[in-house]
């Protein structure tokens, strides 16, 4: 009766993250991800500088080198080392997903706990436009973003982050708001009202902590959609100018009924999955550690 | 339990077969003979078209005078009795046409039906671009552009103000002049430059040149009352062309069966346009239906399958889009006994897996170069496979109004960066030739001799060049430069090389970024890139294909680049007469003056007509050899890259297919143009 005993004695209790952290070390499929997960990006990002790679030099005498010793990952059609552009894309790709979710994240929070906090016709009209946004085919969003801020559309992947956070962050301003609702009557928040604290504060230090949780197992589950509609606009022509999406769709290409070079769409398909899996395995197990009356 | 079972198998079966049955009730009886055709056809119209797969399609539904033999594809008589008789002074063309000619409703093809059709093609409101390739022919660029000159120079309208109108407001807005750097951008915001194509007049001409000091009201003044001159004289003309080209002056009906038609100058290359399908007669009877306000009704659809009439040796039966357009043999057509296919299938399929699937599949029996480019090693052993050298070059423009590419030098060191060798080699594959000038090697063998450029690849000398020009080892380049090519697995390719030789032999950072077609041409024509992928292939065999393009604000040019000069040679290699009038103050700034003054001499004292022709085609194509030798000496407004091989499968039993001319003699040549006329091939099993 662990529980029982850490109410009976609140002054030696384990904190909300500590308890967390617990479960989620019970949690082998999340663990597994979570390292996996550092694997790939510890990969991605340290190799390339270790040994030197270069995802850009052509050797066009060289293409569609099958993978060996010297070429651990093969060759693409103009002889780029497949190595050097798999991890070069994965720092991308991991990026896209770590950026568009902080910049999801910022603007969600604040916006939805705003609405939340404030209530009545501001919250109306907040969520109103949340609504409406919601509306508009995130495709066309993502597209008109793209091509608005990339008037030269070279591969630069700052507008894309700004796409995928603009379209991400309705859904995370929805749950923030949500949880403020729910919050912001209760005693706690009350109590801090009384000693005089103002509306920010009682937004920022008092509601926003308790929230957390829930923020965070959201955001990493966005990480891997992210991802993966960068990859999907990649695929389309829209994307960055090298990233997982983007090996993943000059792979299809070479795939033919004479001579297949399957490395090529293999290997970014098995890093593109291996994150996923991770990211959602990790998002769950987060989720179970930080909000366990979710499971069951 | 089971019979529950059974009877949702049974409903899923019933479903299928249904399913199955709408789809087979779709699926057509082969043609015999079918073939890939690209991308689906953007029209039928034989004078809106632009492209090589419409115009395919196009020899195969009309006849033009002339038509290109499919073995040594020079032009040999179609609708035309016999080949045209020619003046002396070769300026005159008389076309007699043969009576049994036929339109598939049943009615005489007849003279009056070129003269209608190639007057329709000049029309100033059908706007087709292929309208130039008859400005050959008296009076058909005055009918084509000098009424919309006109209007736009002095007549305004509710949304748009005509040049003087804004001429005049610049005047009361610049009391004190203007500078020349506002100037040149006023007259290009008013598209002063197009209104005023081939201008004589010394004011004006000076005027639009100027680019250095300022611009005084008197000055202005001049030009503008010279510009409302030169508006009343293209008034003028417009309407005497109106009234008269195609009816009885630039060429006209002389009776039923003979056509004449009066060249501006001797064009060496003219029979070759009227084997062109923008040559190729329309059907007056349907495209000439006017309703009571005088429009075309018919003019956006009449070349459908249930309204066409045509005068080739097929008929169009079915045009389903996105799958496929079904060709029949014509019982109309004069020569019908000679067509030997009586069905042909031209399939709308754009990628190429497919493409090369169906053709491996015996779907199709031609695929006319759109299979994967990255198989070609594995095509190339073949015995179906065939290759040819084509007219054509791959190139790269340069944006010259963009800084760093303003300077010369900057554009030659990029030129020297790229080992064009190693392109053609291991990316392109095909035995293609690198590209230091514009103007193919084959037309040596018509006469071209091209001069010496200063183009090789050389990355020491590169760097040289672009430490002069003020980043030594790329350090302060522009960082956001970028190659455009239109969206292509090869043109990536190529790109993706390109961008990093440059890197690795200028130090500069590049990076290749795609577009799709139709925004790559709007780019292109705005003039928003650094760098853009292009490729042109010749119209017709001759340099002026090549060379007329890159006059300054020439639609095709879109770099920004222009030379008066230039367009002098360019414009005197079309009418030599014109050279001889301005020869000395032209040949002070020529090249190779010397060589000019020998040929013009010979032109002037030739005693005969044919002494003259020839010294005039000598001296035209100097014209030609010193226009080049601006581009590759002085300007590189371009980056020649390769020039094209034309491949592709064809299956051995397609008889009639030329990939190699005969070209009489036991002389071989090039398909150059990859034309393999329909009406030609027949199949044996």
């Amino acid at each position: 009766m662990a529980r029982a005993a850490a109410t009976l004695a609140p002054e030696k209790g384990t904190s909300l993250w500590a308890d967390a952290w617990r479960r989620l070390k019970r949690n082998r499929l999340a663990l597994g991800g979570a390292v996996l997960l550092g694997l790939v990006a510890v990969v991605c990002f340290v190799v390339p500088v270790v040994l030197g790679l270069d995802s850009e030099t052509t050797d066009p005498a060289n293409s569609f080198h099958p993978p060996d010793a010297h070429y651990p990952f093969g060759t693409d059609n103009v002889g780029r080392d497949y190595l050097a552009r798999v991890l070069v894309g994965g720092q991308t790709s991991l990026l896209i997903g770590v950026a568009a979710t902080l910049a999801s994240v910022l603007i969600g929070v604040f916006y939805g706990s705003l609405a939340g906090y404030y209530g009545g016709k501001v919250d109306e009209v907040m969520m109103r436009i949340v609504d409406f946004l919601y509306a508009i085919p995130y495709m066309f969003l993502v597209i008109l973003i793209t091509l608005q801020f990339s008037k030269e559309a070279r591969g630069n992947p700052l507008p894309i982050f700004f796409a995928l956070g603009m379209v991400q962050w309705l859904t995370m301003a929805r749950i923030v708001r949500g949880e403020v609702l729910t919050l912001k009557n209760r005693e706690f928040v009350l109590a801090a009202r009384t000693v005089g604290a103002g509306d920010l504060r009682i937004i920022f230090r008092h509601i926003l902590p308790n929230i957390l949780g829930v923020v965070v197992v959201y955001a990493t589950l966005t990480v891997p959609a992210v991802i993966i509609l960068e990859s999907f606009l990649s695929f389309l022509g829209l994307g960055v100018k090298l990233s997982w999406g983007v090996l993943v769709s000059e792979g299809v290409g070479v795939v033919n009924p004479i001579e297949s070079h399957a490395w090529l769409l293999l290997l970014p398909s098995l890093f593109l999955a291996l994150t996923l899996f991770s990211l959602n395995f990790l998002g769950d197990g987060l989720r179970d550690a930080l909000d366990p009356r979710t499971r069951r | 339990m089971v019979r529950n079972l059974l009877g949702i198998l049974a409903v899923f079966a019933a479903a299928l077969l249904l399913v199955a049955f709408t789809f087979s009730a779709t699926v057509e009886e082969r043609a015999a003979f079918t073939y890939v055709s690209g991308s689906e056809p953007k029209s039928l119209d034989p004078h809106i078209m632009t492209g090589q797969l419409e115009g395919r399609i196009a020899d195969a539904l009309f006849e033009g005078l002339v038509v290109r033999d499919p073995r040594s594809l020079r032009p040999v008589p179609g609708v035309a009795r016999e080949m045209p008789e020619i003046s002396e002074d070769l300026k005159t063309y008389t076309f007699r046409l043969r009576p049994e000619a036929r339109w598939t409703d049943g009615s005489p093809v007849t003279a009056h039906d070129f003269a209608w059709s190639w007057r329709r093609l000049q029309r100033p409101d059908l706007g087709a671009e292929y309208a130039y390739i008859h400005h050959m022919i008296e009076w058909a660029e005055v009918y084509n552009t000098y009424g919309v000159q006109a209007d736009a120079i002095e007549t305004a309208s509710e949304d748009d103000t005509s040049i003087f109108e804004a001429l005049e407001e610049l005047r009361e807005a610049h009391p004190g002049g203007v500078e020349a750097a506002a100037w040149q951008s006023f007259l290009a915001e008013a598209e002063v430059f197009q209104s005023l194509k081939g201008v004589g007049d010394p004011v004006l001409v000076e005027g639009l040149a100027r680019s250095e000091g300022s611009l005084s009201q008197s000055e202005l003044e001049r030009f503008q009352s010279a510009l409302r001159t030169e508006g009343r004289r293209r008034r003028a003309l417009f309407e005497r062309a109106e009234a008269h080209y195609g009816i009885d002056e630039g060429m006209w009906a002389e009776d039923d069966h003979t056509l004449v038609v009066q060249l501006v100058a001797p064009c060496p290359y003219f029979l070759d346009v009227v084997a062109f399908y923008s040559s190729h007669p329309v059907p007056r009877q349907v495209v000439g239906v006017q309703d009571e306000e005088g429009l075309y009704v018919n003019e956006q659809d009449w070349f459908l399958p249930d309204k066409i009439v045509a005068n080739g040796p097929y008929r169009l039966q079915r045009w389903r889009v996105n799958d496929r357009i079904r060709l029949v043999r014509s019982p109309t057509y004069w020569d019908a006994a000679n067509t030997k296919l009586d069905t042909i299938d031209a399939l709308s399929i754009e990628n190429q897996t497919t493409a090369l699937n169906l053709y491996l599949t015996d779907a199709a029996d031609w695929l006319p170069g759109n299979y994967p480019t990255d198989l070609v090693d594995q095509l190339e052993g073949r015995p179906d496979f065939y290759d040819t050298r084509g007219l054509g070059v791959y190139y790269y423009r340069f944006n010259t109004t963009r800084p760093p590419f303003d300077d010369p030098r900057v554009r030659l060191a990029f030129c020297m960066a790229i080992d064009r060798q190693l392109i053609v080699d291991d990316v392109m594959r095909l035995g293609q030739i690198p590209a230091f000038h514009l103007v193919p090697p084959d037309l040596a063998d018509y006469g071209y001799q091209r001069p010496e450029g200063r183009i090789r690849f050389d990355p020491e000398a590169a760097r040289r060049l672009l430490a002069e020009a003020g980043f030594p080892e790329g350090r302060g380049f522009p960082k956001d430069v970028g190659i455009l090519f239109n969206t292509s697995e090869s043109h990536k390719k190529v790109a993706e090389v390109v961008a990093d030789h440059l890197r690795r032999n200028l130090g500069v950072e590049v990076t290749a970024y795609n577009q799709e077609w139709q925004a790559y041409q709007a780019t292109t024509q705005k003039l928003d890139y650094w760098l853009a992928r292009a490729g042109w292939i010749g119209d017709y065999v001759d340099p002026n294909t090549f060379m007329d393009m890159w006059v300054t604000n020439g639609g095709n040019n879109q770099t920004g680049w222009g030379d008066p000069v230039y367009d002098r040679l360019v414009r005197s290699a079309a009418n030599i007469d014109l050279l001889v009038e301005e020869s000395e103050s032209l040949f002070a700034r020529l090249k190779e003056p010397e060589q000019a003054r020998t040929l013009l001499a010979a032109y002037r004292d030739a005693t005969t007509d044919a002494d003259r022709a020839a010294a005039g085609a000598a001296l035209r194509m100097h014209c030609f050899r010193e226009g080049e030798a601006i581009l590759f000496q002085d300007a590189f407004p371009i980056m020649p890259v390769y020039y094209y091989v034309w491949s592709g499968l064809v299956k051995p039993h397609v008889r009639g297919f030329y990939a190699r001319l005969d070209l009489g003699g036991g002389t071989e040549g090039a398909n150059l143009q990859d034309i393999h006329p329909l009406r030609a091939l027949w199949v044996e099993k």
